[in-house]
């Protein structure tokens, strides 16, 4: 049985870590950690220093691909989105305001290429020309503990979110898949806290009501 | 975050599907993704990125046309960049030797004279006695050597087109032009460099990567081995080589990890032998346990059979030992070696599972035996299951394995 939040487990959830005395929790890091800030390491990396350029890569690259796997369900697109982001992002740095903000400022980078993603995956699928193999699925990615009724309602999930509009979806991933905060969320998807929330609760309803909804009102960037 | 179901109606399976989700999900980025997709972003930093992708999209009716028309001849067959990100670009070949011939790995015995490389790019590498030097990669951007052991220095060409990539076990060593040394030891590399930058990599370098300057050297020492726990009779392992022991045995980094739930980067840290050896290490249930769970929830199930299978043949009268059991059964299943999950979980029975899993372990039982072929086990223990749980969440599931 799965409960909702992060401490609601059965004590018999054998797919719960059973030896853990601590339970503090922090997603995983990359091995590199260096104690710098990320506005140092902007200001020595736009100075052409490559070590603080790898640093920032090795800081977010994890967080940057699970979102964008996550994201697009594929795992060649989602590589090569991240690529571009930070490609784009240590090519760009001369354009960050606030170098503190590198972190929500390369997702947002990401996401605006997983939407372009998006936008030439409709546009394919519409000619029937969408040849790509969603291997990255939610489903595809869990706990091997886990037992097949969570598989099959992991896919479901897939499922529903494949017939979502991109932003809802992207929204919604942010949100409930990775558990970012709605200020995060609204930041990644470049829009305001309000849309943000807007953008959520209309994929919840969509996946609450297992049906697709329509993206008429949906803002375009 | 808040605590709010994905969706409010209780009878969906959706419903149940913890918030967030990640922490049911495996983390999809390993170490190697990492440093392939840095290759990636570097290659496309150096090479500006000319691809088809660019081009379609929303721009016109003409475009879309003219795509699909290419697309209906077969002069486009993807638009997704090979994985790794690498752009097709006009490829000058690999490094060559000066005489023109392809570089072949050099062995220096002992009591032979240094030997003079000279490369076609006027680079030169001086392989000391007692040394062995391997080309693994070249191409037009990247040079890669794997230095076995001994003493080599690089005389890089400055301002060359390729990478240099020197690969010495716990460290590398990356540059694009300067002169440098790198000798390799059983337990530590030493890097001096004599003109230029170089960035050292390895697990026990500060920070996972340094910038070493003309004048500088580092040595980068494999990590020393200190159990945490004198393993009493427990029989150890051979001492993994060198090369590939984790830092974190010294220390508790991976248990520092595994507090945070880090069970990534915890794996990450231990490596596939490092949780051999820590499994030989184990003084308690409670050690192998934790472990197992390391390897399992990183997304390395067949990691955890060893760890497990110790737990049960060293503790089998601890309060994990059911559990153990029970989790090392799912795991062979998941394995597609039901024989081994059919002992396991016949095993969680005899040894009295939690009540709230004894359906879900009959069910994987029955799962197991017919998967294994031994269909009259099976079908004796789905009626037991029937006889013992007239309303059975599992009966379908038991039903459909039976019927197959």
């Amino acid at each position: 049985m799965y409960f909702v939040g992060r401490m609601s487990r059965s004590p018999f959830d054998i797919s719960a870590p059973t030896s853990v005395v601590s339970r503090g929790d922090t997603g995983p890091r990359s091995r590199i950690e260096p104690t710098e800030s990320d506005g140092e390491l902007v200001r020595r990396a736009r100075g052409g220093d490559r070590w603080a350029e790898e640093a920032l890569y090795h800081r977010h690259v994890r967080a940057v691909t699970r979102a964008a796997m996550r994201l697009l369900a594929r795992r060649d697109e989602a590589e090569d989105v991240v690529q571009e982001a930070f490609v784009s992002a240590l090519n760009g740095l001369g354009q960050l305001r606030d170098e503190e903000a590198f972190e929500w400022w390369l997702m947002r980078i990401a996401v605006r290429l997983v939407h372009r993603r998006f936008r030439r995956r409709r546009f394919l699928r519409a000619l029937g020309l969408d040849r790509g193999e969603d291997d990255a699925t939610l489903a595809s990615q869990i706990d091997p503990g886990a037992g097949p009724e969570v598989r099959v309602a992991l896919s479901e999930v897939d499922r529903l979110l494949d017939a979502l509009p991109s932003r809802c979806r992207i929204a919604w991933v942010l949100r409930h898949v990775e558990g970012h905060e709605l200020r995060d969320v609204a930041a990644a998807c470049g829009c305001s806290l309000a849309t943000a929330k807007r953008l959520v609760a209309r994929a919840e309803f969509a996946i609450s009501e297992h049906v697709a909804v329509e993206p008429s009102g949906e803002r375009r960037e | 975050m808040s605590d709010t179901r994905l969706n409010p109606r209780s009878e969906d399976p959706v419903a149940s599907l913890p918030d967030p989700l990640s922490t049911m999900l495996r983390d999809p980025v390993d170490e190697r993704a990492v440093a392939r997709l840095w290759r990636g972003v570097e290659e496309r930093r150096r090479v500006p990125a000319v691809r088809l992708g660019a081009m379609v999209g929303w721009a016109t009716l003409g475009a879309a046309i003219a795509i699909v028309s290419m697309l209906a001849l077969g002069f486009v067959t993807t638009t997704t960049p090979a994985r790794g990100g690498r752009v097709a670009v006009q490829e000058p070949g690999p490094l060559l030797l000066a005489d023109g011939t392809p570089v072949v790995p050099v062995e220096v015995a002992t009591a032979a004279k240094r030997v003079l490389v000279s490369l076609a790019d006027r680079s030169r590498i001086a392989v000391e006695p007692g040394s062995r030097l391997e080309p693994l990669a070249s191409s037009a951007h990247e040079f890669v050597v794997r230095l076995a052991r001994g003493t080599v220095t690089f005389d890089v060409e400055p301002k060359g087109p390729r990478r240099w990539i020197i690969e010495a076990g716990i460290a590398s060593v990356e540059v694009v032009g300067t002169r440098f040394t790198v000798t390799r030891m059983p337990s530590s590399v030493r890097v001096v460099v004599a003109r230029g930058v170089v960035l050292v990599r390895g697990s026990t370098v500060p920070d996972g990567v340094a910038r070493l300057e003309a004048g500088r050297s580092l040595d980068v020492r494999a990590p020393a081995e200190k159990p945490e726990h004198d393993g009493g009779g427990v029989v150890r392992s051979a001492a993994p080589h060198p090369e590939r022991v984790p830092s974190s045995l010294a220390g508790k980094g991976w248990r520092d990890r595994v507090r945070a739930q880090d069970y990534a980067h915890a794996y990450d840290l231990l490596g596939t032998e490092g949780l051999e050896l820590e499994t030989a290490r184990a003084a308690s249930a409670d050690d192998l346990f934790t472990l197992a769970d390391v390897a399992r929830l990183s997304g390395h199930p067949d990691g955890a059979v060893l760890p497990l299978e110790r737990l049960l043949s060293t503790y089998p009268s601890s309060e994990r030992a059911a559990l153990a059991a029970v989790t090392l059964g799912r795991i062979e299943l998941g394995l597609s070696a039901p024989e081994k999950a059919s002992v396991a979980l016949e095993r969680a029975l005899a040894l009295g599972v939690p009540a709230g899993l004894e359906e879900d372990v009959m069910a994987r039982l029955v799962e197991a035996d017919v998967k294994a072929g031994n269909r009259a086990r099976a079908s004796a223990v789905a009626t037991d299951y029937a006889r013992r749980f007239p309303a059975g969440r599992r009966q379908t599931d038991i039903d459909r394995w039976v019927a197959r």
